[in-house]
């Protein structure tokens, strides 16, 4: 016999349960005095928030750690991307930049985009870099 | 089975928990002790163990771990009492007085701690009480964590420390016999 098909008799079992709860309301006064007593006194034993405590502290200071490196990993230092042109040498940035800012101009002036597409504006750059590689060698 | 108690409620404090709590594990106590002096005892130290042992865990814990502390300290005080009753009878040391005044106090509620004569059906009530403290203790507990804090068989079964087919043959032998005892009432 399953438990369920003895518990069809909910009838008794919520009487049962309604009894009980009115029991509790109707205690006397005096046992509600001791119980309200007796949590009182036990809630003054009971342990301090664990402010200090370390687990509280300890997981705190991961969760800022591994916050710190995901920015430090995600955005690096800007030191770091400058340091680069400091180890080009000088002179080679003095010759190579005005070039490729001039091929960026180029190629970004929204004017010169048919020319950029045309096969002969290659040749003629081409030629004119040729001319400005002899006259800086000289 | 549930009768109807919130399970989810969210107590906000220890305080919150056991000011909820306390009314209906003095009365299981009661039922279980048949002394209101003991009964409040063994609500004390259960209180006191889970504010001092448990209360960092989390709120919705907090029943299950009361009422199994609540059980234990029930079934320790079966124990003594069941020592101490041995001693008694080993020296032949109770008489037909007090054999009386034992049977008297099985039934706390009939005399200074009776329900509320307001209540409209008291008569049920007593015979309640009587039936519920003539049943064995692990029958009664099971059927009180069952069908007045609506607990299911699984969470019954972790407070009792037992098997859930146990609980459901204590539940179904607790039922039957007060089904049995209570049948004028119904």
């Amino acid at each position: 016999m399953s438990t369920e098909s003895i518990m069809e008799p909910t009838e008794l079992e919520s009487k049962i349960k309604t009894s009980l709860d009115a029991s509790v309301m109707a205690l006397d006064k005096d046992t509600q005095r001791a119980l309200a007593s007796i949590r009182e006194k036990t809630l003054k034993r009971q342990p301090a928030r664990p402010w200090l405590n370390f687990n509280i502290w300890g997981s705190a200071s991961a969760v800022a750690l591994s916050a710190l490196l995901a920015i430090l990993f995600v955005s690096p230092p800007h030191h770091q991307d400058e340091s680069l042109p400091h180890i080009v040498s000088q002179q080679n940035l003095n010759h190579e930049q005005p070039e490729q800012i001039n091929m960026l101009e180029l190629l970004t002036n929204a004017e010169d985009l048919e020319t950029a597409t045309d096969p002969d504006f290659y040749v003629w750059i081409d030629e004119i870099l040729a001319t400005e590689g002899v006259n800086n060698a000289v | 089975m549930h009768m109807g108690r919130d399970f989810d409620k969210q107590y906000l404090s220890m305080n919150h928990f056991l000011a909820d709590i306390e009314g209906r594990a003095f009365r299981m106590a009661q039922i279980a002790t048949g002394n209101r002096d003991d009964a409040l005892e063994i609500v004390q130290d259960t209180m006191m163990k889970l504010v001092q042992k448990y209360s960092q865990h989390p709120a919705t814990e907090w029943k299950a771990l009361f009422y199994s502390i609540l059980n234990t300290r029930i079934l320790d005080w079966h124990r003594r009492q069941s020592v101490r009753n041995r001693f008694r009878s080993w020296l032949n040391w109770h008489d037909e007085d007090e054999e009386v005044e034992d049977a008297l106090a099985q039934h706390p509620d009939d005399a200074n701690h009776a329900p509320d004569v307001k209540l409209q059906d008291s008569q049920f009530m007593a015979s309640l009480n009587i039936a519920l403290s003539a049943l064995p203790l692990r029958q009664q507990q099971v059927f009180l964590l069952r069908v007045w804090e609506g607990m299911d068989i699984n969470e019954t079964a972790a407070i009792m420390c037992c098997s859930a087919s146990s609980v459901k043959t204590h539940y179904a032998r607790a039922l039957e016999r007060l089904r049995e005892k209570l049948e004028d009432h119904q």
